[in-house]
């Protein structure tokens, strides 16, 4: 097998400090699942066209199965499982499950982590804006309709945190 | 409809799991893990035609992490069909598990298993098989050639697995009836279901005994007895357990790689994980590709006459489904003509295999017939809408060739509801008619079934009360995506006149759960929820009884869900609460499991109305789709926020299939090309029109509170209402999918500002 | 390996550089490349930075698709390039795909974008290190084509790149570099261009030029381009017209340059578009694209073509 030579790797996952030892041709994407034990992040093609391992990467939605992992070395990573929890969720996630937005769900995540890239940089964006943010993330149940709406909510709520 | 009142149902909630979905802790089968899980891959035939002369495991046994390969002499070699339909003789057998003669790409030749996902897929890579390559019929004609070579000689000499005439009245006194006739063919391509969870399953037999599958599947009960008798074990001994499903559309209703999956786990004593990537997933199954040749005949009042239809689906190399897909497309006629006759041919080829799809035959069909219909008024000088109207089949009448008079009918309301919102578009963005630009709408109707059209659908449900008046709900059904748990959780509490939160559900687990017949045919709302009405009255029948054996001397009635005791003079009233802990904890008490099954005697036909509005640009032959409104008519709807969202999905399906989406067939390299998502297409976000959906209000006699069914509905009218539309902005005739072949596809959303 | 200067990217031996990875790394899982030795640029900061000096903008190789597209800098001055940049592949792909490496990523086709179980049974092609080009069989090489949106616009504005190669840094025409580049990388892949792409330099543009681009795709995220143009006007340069992703490099549409500057009518000038682009494209079949279809895209230049009107305002 090629590329052989391990990497030791720091990810700053969901806050916190983590080192991992890494292949070169690894994906972040399968240190999340596969050594982390964060299956919230999707597999549905794996090669950058579907969008359902989304992840935050420094603030920046990715592919994380086309980022290399020792390209995140030293990054602070966010994903699914470290944006809320079922006594707290984000705005997104509560706007996602009131919307309806969500049918099978296996998109959600990456949906939500996209979602949530562009409201923490762009905390009023336009509808036009939303579906440019939210076109790299295939599904294939919803029509993407109440997706639209679900992002739409949540800026709501969040504005409205933010006038609080 | 003000006479029926509802609690629980007819409203819109979000769905039970949703929460858990959206905060990634819901468990699909990809994210199961279980101690010393080794990883197995296929190994798959290049070539869609050909035969293997040698395999050569020498460079896989090399991989680091290697442990073990099956081959063809290893695995059962009888002959099974993977259909998760129940038992039927038109499910001929003709798949194995592994074959040494590939008949379409992706076949199964050979499988191994690693200590790791990517060690098994490299162990797959290095697994030398030598071929000898044969001329594959990648499409219906260049199988039904008279030199063509049969693909499956033991089944049939001529590639034509089944030939179905279905038909009532006379050709010659239809066509001497008919003042106009149109006719033409029609094909429309191989589409695949592309759900965003790619296949997987987990399989644990280690002990060879006892097997447990986690799979994505829509029919575990279907599929527990095919894997039964694939290994030569008891039903019993085999367990079904569907996790969180990641979408279906027909695409997991049959069995994948289980098979081989639980032969390699009893090999290695391990458990076994085998998961598609996207590439096999794309390959393992599509919706046939169809050729339809049509005849519509009508009298000069508009009258249908005649309807004469030969229907060709492509069912690639193994039977599976099409047989029973035929079936189905043979019994879809929604509008009354005397004279009908179909003839349907199920024809081999080395194309993908087709199995079933959200629409399921109909989908075909529909699209030939509406898009007649829009000529057929052109000629008759109709308005196409009254066209329909006029011939319509009405409450208490049959579709042609179909036993079950149609129960509930509102697709009245469906076009008028639709008209109120186009005229609303048309007065914001009046239609455009200029040098360059050519707007203009069409419209199909459409109609489906509500549980297989063959009548086979069976449910039952189990309701086990607990003494605090919550319920554990055991249903068989799958939710794979669309909200049948929260659907039927929501009739039972209606059932109950308990609140939704005092019901918890269990479903689609061999295990634990009773019989299904299994998630298709739009069946969970009518099939499984007409089962848990009958379970919800037992069980209250039950209480009655249980009270009634505690109070020996008093009268107990049930009131609005209450209980009322008249004893000695007394009147006590109990609710559920009080009614479930006085008989668990008396003396003479019991407890209450109220049991329901529901075999299909009907199969109520939901309506639907699609209007699309769409743009021509002249000069570049480009078209772009600005609107499209979805009314239907589903009975009850159980919950509306998933009716909408079936509806919404629906149409985005719809969307892709009429403008791009195709398993295209490569000539150089005699197989798809559509590999991946960038080769194959689907609708995303920034491409969909404007939608717009609604339901009008009706109730179908036969119905659990009312309903039929959604599903398929959703998707069936849609690719026809575009395809009119644009026929009436580009004046071009059209008799094929995808529409990218002939036109700019220029991406749909307005901008704003 | 993870390299910080170009000092040290001296000493690599036969190694891939990597700016994203999102090109490459479909590329390996489909073993349609196998490249050994990876080497990842995105700690190097010498190939960051947009900044404008006295004759021109720069453009640091490393620097993001997403940012260059959002850079008012590159908004005013190269809106051509900031407008390609925003259409290229996804919103997921921008946040990390890099200048550089979109530059330098890999020709396309429907016989080499597949798995390596897909291509099986397939001849080697010559971008798997075959003798054969599978689109157009008799010919003598391969026809896959370039899709970069970027690579379109830096060539309207005769733009210059920086290199290292041999060790030596120099800048030569962007046009020269994808020429190059474009040869290597239709023979076997694993072999490519040896040099370092540093940053790039647009000339800042003179009073009165306008530039614009346009993509059309078949959806509007995700696809590479069934064509695109970029278009540069006005100033006191004679007018560049350029189209891409129809051939294995980008094609300069001299002729419709100088009708731009004569002035032409826009029905002229998207006539003498669609006739060079007939001349010079070398369409091949692409995905659910026979080249009839890509052939009626070539008037979609006219859209571009509103951009004189700013001139005259």
């Amino acid at each position: 097998m090629k590329n052989e030579k391990n990497n030791e790797i720091t990810l700053f996952l969901n806050g916190s400090e983590q080192r991992f030892c890494v292949e070169t041709d690894e994906t972040l994407l399968h240190v999340l699942r596969k050594r982390a034990g964060l299956t919230g992040a999707k597999k549905g093609c794996d090669l950058g066209e579907c969008g359902a391992c989304t992840v935050i990467l420094d603030g920046r939605a990715v592919n994380s199965c086309c980022v290399f992992a020792v390209q995140a070395d030293g990054k602070h990573v966010e994903t699914i499982e470290g944006i809320g929890t079922a006594e707290h969720p984000h705005p997104l996630q509560q706007a996602f499950v009131n919307a309806g937005a969500i049918q099978c769900g296996f998109c959600t995540p990456g949906m939500i982590m996209a979602a949530k890239a562009l409201l923490d940089r762009n905390p009023r964006p336009s509808r036009e804006e939303i579906r440019q943010a939210l076109s790299g993330n295939l599904c294939r149940c919803t029509g993407y309709e109440r997706i639209e709406q679900a992002v739409m909510m949540a800026v709501e709520i969040i504005s409205g945190y933010a006038e609080r | 409809m003000n006479e029926h009142q509802f609690e629980n149902v007819n409203i819109g909630i979000p769905r039970l799991e949703s929460l858990s979905k959206a905060l990634g802790q819901a468990k699909y089968t990809d994210d199961l893990r279980l101690p010393n899980m080794a990883y197995a891959a296929l190994v798959r035939s290049p070539y869609s035609c050909a035969r293997v002369l040698s395999i050569d495991l020498t460079e896989a046994e090399k991989i680091p992490g290697y442990l073990g390969c099956l081959l063809p002499e290893d695995v059962p070699r009888q002959y099974f069909n993977c259909s998760g339909n129940p038992p039927s003789p038109l499910l001929i057998h003709d798949e194995l598990v592994l074959t040494r003669e590939p008949k379409v790409l992706g076949d199964r030749i050979a499988c191994v298993a690693a200590e790791t996902e990517e060690m098994a897929r490299a162990a797959a890579d290095a697994v030398q098989v030598e071929y000898e390559v044969l001329t594959p019929y990648l499409d219906v004609r260049s199988a039904l050639r008279e030199e063509a070579k049969a693909i499956q000689p033991h089944i049939s000499e001529d590639n034509v697995i089944q030939y179905r005439d279905v038909s009532q009245g006379d050709r010659g006194a239809g066509e001497s009836a008919s003042d106009f006739i149109v006719e033409d063919c029609f094909s429309t391509p191989p589409m695949q279901h592309v759900t965003i969870e790619p296949t997987s399953c987990l399989c644990d037999f280690s002990d060879g005994e006892h097997l447990t599958v986690y799979s994505t599947s829509q029919t575990v009960f279907q599929e527990r007895r095919l894997i039964a008798e694939i290994l030569g074990l008891r039903e019993a001994d085999v367990r079904f357990s569907k996790p969180v499903v990641g979408g279906g559309f027909g695409a997991r209703q049959q069995l994948h790689a289980q098979h081989i999956a639980s032969l390699m786990s009893k090999k290695l004593h391990r458990p076994v994980n085998l998961s598609y990537t996207r590439e096999e997933d794309l390959y393992s199954v599509v919706r046939h590709a169809s050729e339809v040749k049509l005849r519509i005949g009508a009298s000069r009042d508009g009258r249908l006459q005649l309807f004469d239809v030969e229907y060709y689906l492509n069912a690639g190399p193994y039977t599976t489904h099409t047989p029973t897909v035929v079936a189905a497309a043979a019994r879809k006629l929604q509008y009354n003509v005397p004279n009908y006759f179909f003839q349907g041919y199920s024809v081999y080829t080395n194309h993908i295999t087709g199995g079933a799809f959200r629409g399921y035959g109909n989908t075909q069909i529909s699209f030939a017939r509406e898009i007649l219909m829009d000529r057929l008024a052109d000629k008759l000088g109709m308005d196409p809408v009254e066209l329909r109207l006029i011939n319509h089949v009405q409450v208490g009448e049959c579709f042609p060739c179909a036993s079950i008079p149609v129960s509930s009918n509102g697709i009245e309301d469906c076009v008028r509801r639709c008209q109120a919102i186009q005229a609303e578009i048309d007065t914001q963005f009046p239609l455009v008619d200029n040098e360059e630009v050519r707007q203009a709408w069409g419209i199909s109707f459409s109609c489906h079934g509500s549980g297989p059209s063959s009548k086979e659908g069976l449910s039952s449900a189990i309701v086990m009360l607990n003494d605090d008046a919550t319920v554990q709900l055991l249903v068989g059904s799958s939710d794979i995506g669309q909200g049948s748990e929260t659907m039927e959780s929501q009739i039972a509490a209606e059932c109950l006149g308990i609140p939704l939160s005092s019901v918890r559900i269990t479903a689609a687990d061999t295990l634990l759960t009773p019989y299904d017949t299994g998630t298709f045919g739009s069946s969970q709302t009518f099939i499984c929820g007409n089962a848990i009405t009958r379970a919800c009255d037992d069980l209250k029948a039950k209480i009655l009884a249980q009270l009634r054996v505690i109070f020996p001397e008093g009268k107990v009635e049930e009131r609005a869900n209450r209980y009322v005791v008249q004893e000695n003079g007394q009147t006590t009233e109990l609710d559920l609460a009080q009614a479930a802990r006085k008989i668990m904890y008396d003396p003479k008490g019991g407890v209450m499991i109220g049991a329901g099954t529901y075999k299909a005697a009907a199969c109520p036909n939901p309506f639907s109305v699609c209007f699309v509005k769409a743009e021509y640009y002249k000069k570049l032959n480009a078209i772009r789709l600005l609107d499209i409104i979805e009314v239907v008519d589903v009975g009850t709807p159980i919950n509306r926020l998933t009716v909408a969202g079936q509806l919404e999905g629906g149409i985005a399906q719809g969307v892709g299939y009429a403008l791009y989406e195709r398993m295209e067939i490569n000539p150089r390299s005699r197989r798809t090309l559509s590999s991946d998502l960038l080769h194959y297409r689907i609708p995303q976000m920034d491409d969909m029109p404007q939608t717009y959906v609604d339901m009008v209000d009706s109730h179908d006699p036969y119905g659990p509170l009312g309903a039929k069914s959604v599903g398929e509905l959703a998707t069936v009218p849609v690719a026809p209402a575009i395809v009119n539309a644009v026929r009436r902005t580009s004046g071009q005739e059209i008799n094929a999918l995808p529409l990218c072949d002939r036109f700019v596809i220029l991406p749909s959303r307005r901008k704003e500002g | 390996m993870v390299v910080r200067t170009i000092e040290e990217t001296l000493k690599v031996q036969a190694g891939t550089f990597v700016g994203g990875g999102t090109d490459l790394m479909p590329l390996l899982k489909n073993h349609a490349r196998n490249d050994k030795n990876l080497v990842f640029l995105n700690r190097m900061e010498e190939l960051k930075g947009i900044r404008k000096e006295t004759d021109y903008l720069y453009l640091g190789a490393g620097e993001t698709l997403y940012d260059l597209s959002v850079h008012p800098l590159v908004q005013k001055l190269a809106p051509a390039i900031a407008q390609a940049a925003g259409m290229t592949a996804s919103p997921q792909i921008r946040n990390i795909a890099t200048l550089g490496g979109n530059i330098m990523q890999d020709r396309r086709c429907i016989y080499f974008n597949q798995s390596q179980f897909w291509r099986k049974g397939l001849e080697r092609c010559f971008k798997t290190g075959g003798n054969i080009c599978h689109q157009i069989p008799n010919s003598p090489v391969c026809r896959a084509i370039y899709y970069s949106d970027v690579a379109t616009a830096l060539l309207a504005y005769e733009a210059e790149v920086e290199c290292v190669e041999n060790k030596i840094r120099s800048w030569i025409p962007v046009q020269k570099l994808v020429h190059r580049h474009s040869q290597v990388n239709g023979l076997a892949c694993d072999c490519h261009l040896p040099l370092l792409v540093v940053r790039f330099r647009v000339p800042l543009p003179a009073e009165g030029e306008q530039s614009v681009f346009n993509k059309y795709a078949m959806r509007s995220t995700i696809d590479f381009p069934l064509i695109n143009f970029a278009l540069r006007v006005g100033g006191d340069r004679p007018a560049r017209a350029v189209a891409g992703a129809v051939a294995p490099e980008p094609v300069l549409l001299e002729e419709t340059g100088k009708l731009l500057d004569a002035g032409s009518d826009t029905n002229t000038v998207t006539a003498a578009c669609e006739e060079e682009l007939n001349r010079l494209a070398l369409p091949i079949r692409e995905a659910c694209i026979p080249p009839a279809m890509k052939r009626m895209l070539y008037q979609q230049f006219r859209e571009l073509l509103d951009v004189r009107a700013k001139n005259r305002m």
